[in-house]
């Protein structure tokens, strides 16, 4: 009797996870797997081994396929939720592991390629030593989940990390976490705010950062020389210089129509914090956003002063 | 040989390296004592409420070279609660008043401000070396003052302190005049300084060999600064951020070039993995590479760098660098000595790239390796077996393994046998840091095997008091003990008191040890400073709730000559 075969779905986190799938895509191998107790075995106990609460890994296991019985989803997590369940297809929900009974029908997993009077025995074989691997995992992660919420308890002073070290990582953490908030802040605008001009970007900018910026809009004035009037922006809007420069371009070059429309006439300078003017690029952006109080363009031949032509 | 003329003894002194050797001279006779005492030139104070201020200086009048430590090792982990004391003041000003000719001063874990600072600065006129190690209390304002009045200065080494920025002038007051700078590091300054300043600050400081530049530093700048420094042999760069362009990066790959006396590397703030060729071509002439603060290099960055690093001594990565890094380590860096791989994520709950074949793999390929600082998720006997069997050097070991009581993670057992391999095969081990799963047994495999052991550090192990006394009468050298949530209590705390005169601290938190104990050790030894801090509750409200019997949060009992400090706040109570 044919069964149709689903190949197991595997979402996972490097580690465990591919060997598993280099173990159940293939069909022999997933075949031996089943009808042999002790790898099958060995591998729930080590799944729910893997559940202590260190782990972050995140392993889905479904043994997919027809039949009623071992639809298999192996959640191996981390400290938030260990759980092994034995359901039926499409019952994910369910939190408690049915009853396995005796199965008398083919297993979902069964191949087509082996006797129907095999598959049957290796079949329940499996199937009890699946039920009795996974209860005994399920027990054990039930066990394992009552021990989360200790470990889970900060520890004053563990792991002892230097403070110093701690606070660098706090700020490169913060530089990323800002520029991954800013990514999808840039992703926002740009669905937001097709070709349309300056204003219409700024516009939606400034209610996208309403939404996700950190403390405070840091909107900053922007001259340029030659321009009747000033503009604003926000800098926390942007993940770096370069956007930093499109969006400058965008402002005041488009309108300007000078031909190219990039400020590579132009040096792009900042008044600091105290109030000294500075090249644009030099620090780290993060650093920049903090410092800057007011942007000025002003023309490459007045700004021969401030170095390099390393920059455009 | 009290017939040889003082000149002579104190001759035959100068050749005695250690400050023990001299120490010990000093003991033979008076004679002795005073020629030693002024012709010390360099004092080291282990704990700095040990001994008066005053005292120290005036034994030894004539020192040039002067180190203080203050608060206990476990004060880097937040475990001394703030403003507990180990001021810089008092030391500072004693120096003042009775050694005008002093010209060195390193300090760590101390407390000091920005007037103790000043008072240095006018102080001292042939001061030449400030170092500050894991300090705080003071600004970039007390820095000016150094720059602006030192005018020998030749070492301002300013390493992970906490430092409140007020901008970044502080380096413009090295007046012009100052051309004596031989090393400079400012890494841990948080803010911008000015470039302009730098530059022309290393223009004029001919003898610089080592430079090591905070963040704020841009490619750039560091480029500028090479130029002038082809000498150097220890640099920190500021950032290597990829906001620059191909041109900056080359330009600075030109210099690096240049610099052939190069020999340590450290600083890759915001590094990306872009920067890394550029620093290829350095890599076969170091010996020192310290990339502990690059989160933004993944494994492949660091392999690729530390493939070419065959002369490499000194390695400090983040566990990025995942066991199979390790690996390339071990077969390209042969003559590694120094290893330490610390974690990229803080949390316990978090995972590590790096287990114990990365260590083992260290092991087989580094049979240098003789001091090691690894924090892991797990850890085997089995794996320590092999260690120990493979480098036998060791003289610090210490092991973090990230979850408190993990035990051995094939076998489920505790690491008794993997730490006890180690105490016994390394036999010169001096420090040893434990974590783990661990019994009673792996003390009794320290007091038994660790002869030199010199420093311990315990957490979340033991079973009894026994493991602790195992420690207190075995370990014959030991100097610092320092344990957390252990169930060590007062029959442990009171076993071997005689121990502690000869131990320069005990530290213990979260342990059994009851405020009756403490007591008790504190009328039994009059030489010891028994110090209790007690968060909870106001020490007198604890006992009048539950008697003597209640437990001690933090107790450091050390030994003084100096009496009952007058400086402790109140949740310090001295016993």
């Amino acid at each position: 009797m044919h069964v149709p075969v689903s190949p197991p779905l595997l979402g996972f986190l490097p580690g465990c996870g591919c060997l598993l799938t280099s173990v159940l895509s293939s069909p022999i191998k997933h075949t031996q797997l089943i009808s042999s107790h002790s790898p099958f075995r060995d591998l729930l106990e080590k799944l729910a081994a893997i559940t202590v609460p260190e782990q972050t890994h995140r392993q889905v296991t479904y043994f997919g396929g027809g039949g009623h019985v071992d639809n298999m989803e192996t959640v191996v997590g981390d400290l938030m939720a260990t759980e092994l369940r034995l359901g039926l297809p499409g019952t994910a929900g369910d939190s408690q592991p049915p009853q396995m009974r005796a199965p008398s029908t083919p297993r979902g997993k069964k191949r087509t390629c082996t006797t129907d009077a095999v598959a049957e025995d290796a079949a329940a074989a499996a199937a009890a030593a699946a039920a009795a691997a996974a209860e005994e995992a399920a027990s054990n992660n039930r066990d394992v989940e009552a021990a989360p919420p200790a470990a889970k308890a900060p520890v004053v002073g563990w792991p002892p990390v230097r403070s110093y070290r701690k606070s660098c990582f706090v700020q490169q953490a913060a530089t990323t976490n800002t520029k991954q908030s800013k990514q999808q802040l840039a992703a926002n605008k740009e669905e937001a705010a097709a070709p349309s001009g300056g204003n219409t970007m700024a516009a939606s900018a400034a209610t996208t950062a309403g939404a996700a910026a950190a403390a405070g809009g840091s909107f900053v004035k922007v001259s340029m020389d030659g321009a009747p009037y000033l503009r604003k922006v926000d800098l926390r809007m942007y993940k770096g210089y370069r956007e930093l420069r499109e969006a400058l371009e965008a402002m005041f070059v488009s309108s300007n129509n000078s031909g190219g429309a990039n400020l590579s006439e132009f040096a792009v300078t900042y008044q600091d914090k105290d109030g000294d003017l500075m090249l644009v690029g030099d620090v780290p952006f993060e650093m920049f956003t903090g410092t800057c109080k007011k942007l000025r363009i002003m023309k490459r031949s007045e700004a021969t002063g401030l170095g390099g032509s390393a920059r455009q | 040989m009290t017939y040889f003329p003082e000149e002579v003894v104190e001759h035959i002194f100068s050749f005695l390296p250690s400050h023990s050797d001299r120490n010990t001279v000093s003991l033979v006779c008076k004679v002795w004592y005073e020629v030693e005492r002024l012709s010390r030139r360099s004092v080291f104070v282990g704990n700095c409420y040990a001994i008066r201020p005053e005292r120290a200086v005036l034994r030894f009048p004539n020192v040039r070279a002067l180190t203080v430590k203050g608060k206990p090792h476990f004060a880097d982990f937040n475990l001394v609660p703030p403003d507990w004391g180990g001021y810089a003041g008092p030391w500072i000003e004693a120096a003042a008043r009775s050694c005008a000719g002093l010209e060195e001063l390193r300090m760590k874990r101390m407390v000091v401000s920005d007037e103790n600072l000043e008072l240095l600065a006018r102080s001292f006129p042939r001061f030449k070396a400030l170092v500050l190690i894991s300090c705080e209390g003071f600004s970039t304002d007390g820095l000016a003052a150094i720059a602006s009045h030192c005018k020998l200065l030749r070492e301002l080494d300013l390493q992970e302190n906490d430092v409140d920025d007020r901008g970044p002038r502080w380096l413009s007051f090295f007046p012009d005049s100052c051309t004596s700078l031989v090393s400079l590091n400012f890494a841990c300054i948080k803010g911008e300084v000015n470039s302009g300043a730098l530059e022309r600050l290393v223009a004029r400081s001919p003898n610089l060999r080592s430079l090591r530049l905070n963040r704020s530093v841009s490619v750039d700048t560091l480029t500028k600064i090479l130029a002038r420094t082809p000498n150097l042999e220890d640099l920190g760069t500021g950032n290597l951020t990829d906001e620059f362009q191909h041109e900056s990066y080359a330009k600075l790959a030109s210099v690096l070039d240049k610099c052939k006396m190069l020999k340590s590397l450290s600083g890759f703030w915001d590094a990306s993995p872009s920067c890394v060729p550029f620093i290829y071509p350095l890599c076969h002439q170091l010996t020192g590479l310290n990339l502990s603060y690059a989160p933004t290099l993944d494994y492949s960055d660091l392999t690729k760098m530390v493939s070419r690093c065959v002369k490499l001594q000194r390695l400090w990565v983040l566990d990025c660098i995942s066991d199979k890094g390790l690996q390339v380590v071990a077969t390209s860096c042969k003559d590694l000595q120094e290893l330490r791989v610390f974690p990229s994520d803080f949390y316990v709950a978090g995972y590590s790239a790096v287990t114990e074949e990365g260590l083992v793999a260290i092991s087989s390929g580094c049979r240098k390796l003789s001091s090691l600082l690894y924090f892991c998720h797990q850890m085997t006997n089995d794996a320590l077996n092999t260690v120990a069997e493979n480098c036998p050097n060791f003289i610090r070991f210490r092991l973090c393994i990230l979850e408190p009581k993990k035990p051995d993670a094939m076998t489920g057992q505790p690491l008794d046998e993997g730490f006890g391999a180690i105490v016994r095969k390394c036999k010169g081990l001096r420090r040893l840091s434990m974590s783990g799963l661990l019994t009673d047994k792996v003390f009794m495999y320290i007091g038994e095997y660790a002869k030199q052991l010199e420093m311990l550090s315990i957490a979340f192990a033991g079973d009894s008091d026994k493991g602790m006394m195992h420690v207190m009468n075995g370990c014959k050298h030991l100097r610092k003990l320092e344990i957390r949530d252990s169930p060590f209590g007062d029959g442990a705390l009171l076993g071997n008191v005689a121990k502690y005169e000869t131990m320069r601290s005990l530290w213990m938190s979260s342990c059994n040890v009851t405020f009756k104990g403490c007591q008790v050790l504190a009328s039994m030894m009059p030489m010891l400073n028994v110090e209790i801090m007690n968060e909870l509750v106001g020490s007198s409200e604890m006992e009048e709730n539950h008697g003597d019997h209640s437990k001690v949060d933090k107790l450091y009992v050390y030994r003084t000559t100096a009496g009952a400090r007058d400086d402790a706040p109140n949740f310090v109570k001295i016993l």
